[in-house]
C-alpha cells in the first residue's frame, strides 16, 4: 500500500509521520517519485516570476491616500454638523416649549375658560407656537448668497409647504371651518415650521464654520 | 521563500515614515511593491482586482503606519495586511457572484495567456493551474508552500483548524497534478490507500 498525499506532504515538510509510513516511502520507488514531484512543485511555485513594478504605482497610492484623507475630513465635518444640528434642534424645541407655556400663562383665567368653552384652545396654542417659530426664523441670519444643494432644496420645499398651509388656512377661515380641520392644519404648520427653523439654523451654522 | 523577507528596506525608513517623511513612505512602497503585487496576483486570479487590491494594501499600510509598534517584523506586518485584504476580497459575496458570472463567460475568470510548452511555458502553466484551484486551496498552497505560513496560522486565517489547512493542501496538490500532468494521474500511487 502506497503513501497518501497527506503523508507525503508531511514527509516533505518535515512534520512527524508514523514509522511504518516513513519506512514504506523510503523503500518504495513510486512513493519516492511522488515525494520528489511534490518537492519539485513547491520549488517551482517559489520560483514563479514576481509581478513587475507598476511605473505609476506610487502616484496611484498617493492619490488613494489623499482620497482617504479627504473622506476622513468629510466624515469629521459631517459629525460636527450633526452635533450642531442636534443642539440646534434641542434649542428650538426648548424655545418653542418655553414660548408656548408663556403664551398660555399670560392669558387670563377667564379668557382661557371662555376659549376652552369655544373649543379653540388647541388651535390657539398651535398659533402661538407657530408665531414663536416665525420669530425664531426672523432672528436667524439672512440666507447665504451661495446655497448648498443639501439644505437649499429642503428649505425651499418646506417654505412652499408653509405657503400652501397658509392658503388652506385662509380658505378654512372664510368658511368657518370645523375646529378639527383648523387644528390639523395648524399642527402641520407648526411641524413644518420646526423643520424649517432647524434647517435654517444648520445653514446659518455652516456660514459661521 | 517569501519575497517579503528579502526586502532591502533600510531599518530607519519605517521610523522616518512614521514621522511623516514622504520619501521614506515611498521607500516602503518601492521595497514592498513587487512582493505585495505578486501575493495579490497569486491569491486573486483576476488581474484588475489584484492590481486594485495591491494599491489598497499600500494605502492601508501607509495610513496605519503609526500603529506598527516595531516589536515585530515590518515585512511580516505588511504581508499580514496584504493577506487579510486578499482574503476579505475573496470572501466578499459580491466578488464571489462576479467571479461566478465571469467564469460562465470566459471559462475561468483568471487572466493568463494560453498554454505554451517548455521554458516560460512551464511557469505559465503553473500560474494558470494555480489560478484554477478553488479559492481556499489556492490560498493554502501559496501561503504554506511559498510564504511559509504554518498550518495552524492558515487554519486560523480561514476560521478553521490546522487540519483544514492540511486537507486543503493535499487537495490543492492533487488538483495541481491533475492540471499539470493529466497523463500521469492514472499511474499515481498517491490516493490509493488509507491503511497505514
Amino acid at each position: 500500500m502506497h503513501a497518501r498525499i497527506e503523508q507525503l506532504l508531511s514527509l516533505r515538510d518535515g512534520e512527524p509521520l508514523d514509522a511504518a509510513a516513513s519506512a514504506h516511502v523510503a523503500a518504495c520507488r513510486e512513493c519516492n517519485d511522488a515525494l520528489a514531484r511534490l518537492r519539485d512543485r513547491r520549488e517551482r511555485l517559489r520560483g514563479l516570476p514576481m509581478v513587475t513594478a507598476n511605473p505609476e504605482g506610487w502616484s496611484s497610492v498617493q492619490a488613494g491616500l489623499a482620497a482617504q484623507a479627504l473622506a476622513s475630513r468629510r466624515r469629521a465635518r459631517a459629525s460636527q454638523l450633526l452635533a450642531v444640528a442636534s443642539v440646534a434642534a434641542l434649542a428650538v424645541f426648548a424655545g418653542v416649549q418655553l414660548l408656548g407655556s408663556r403664551t398660555a400663562s399670560r392669558v387670563p383665567a377667564g379668557v382661557v375658560a371662555k376659549s376652552r368653552s369655544a373649543e379653540r384652545g388647541p388651535v390657539d396654542q398651535l398659533r402661538a407656537r407657530s408665531r414663536a417659530l416665525e420669530e425664531l426664523l426672523a432672528g436667524l441670519p439672512l440666507r447665504p448668497a451661495v446655497e448648498r444643494a443639501d439644505t437649499s432644496l429642503p428649505i425651499e420645499t418646506l417654505e412652499a409647504q408653509v405657503q400652501w398651509l397658509d392658503h388652506q388656512l385662509s380658505l378654512t377661515g372664510a368658511e368657518e371651518p370645523v375646529a378639527q380641520d383648523a387644528e390639523r392644519l395648524w399642527r402641520e404648520r407648526v411641524a413644518v415650521m420646526s423643520s424649517l427653523v432647524q434647517l435654517r439654523y444648520v445653514e446659518a451654522q455652516r456660514m459661521v464654520l | 521563500m517569501s519575497a517579503f523577507l528579502d526586502s532591502d528596506l533600510p531599518p530607519e525608513s519605517v521610523a522616518r515614515a512614521q514621522a511623516g517623511d514622504t520619501a521614506a513612505c515611498e521607500a516602503i512602497f518601492r521595497a514592498f511593491e513587487r512582493p505585495v503585487r505578486t501575493l495579490a496576483r497569486r491569491l486573486v486570479p483576476r488581474q484588475a482586482a489584484a492590481e486594485d487590491l495591491a494599491q489598497d494594501v499600500f494605502v492601508e499600510v501607509l495610513a496605519k503606519l503609526r500603529q506598527f509598534d516595531a516589536r515585530g517584523s515590518f515585512a511580516g506586518w505588511v504581508r499580514a495586511i496584504a493577506v487579510n485584504r486578499c482574503l476579505m476580497h475573496l470572501r466578499s459575496p459580491w466578488q464571489r457572484s462576479l467571479r461566478g458570472l465571469e467564469s460562465l463567460d470566459s471559462g475561468g475568470g483568471e487572466d493568463y495567456p494560453p498554454a505554451v510548452s517548455g521554458g516560460a511555458g512551464d511557469s505559465l502553466d503553473l500560474q494558470r493551474a494555480l489560478a484554477r484551484l478553488g479559492d481556499t486551496a489556492r490560498i493554502v498552497v501559496w501561503l504554506h508552500d511559498v510564504e511559509g505560513y504554518t498550518h495552524a496560522e492558515i487554519g486560523a486565517l480561514l476560521g478553521g483548524t490546522a487540519s483544514l489547512s492540511k486537507s486543503q493542501l493535499a487537495r490543492a496538490h492533487a488538483r495541481l497534478r491533475e492540471l499539470l500532468e493529466p497523463d500521469g494521474v492514472e499511474a499515481s500511487c498517491m490516493p490509493v490507500s488509507n491503511n497505514f
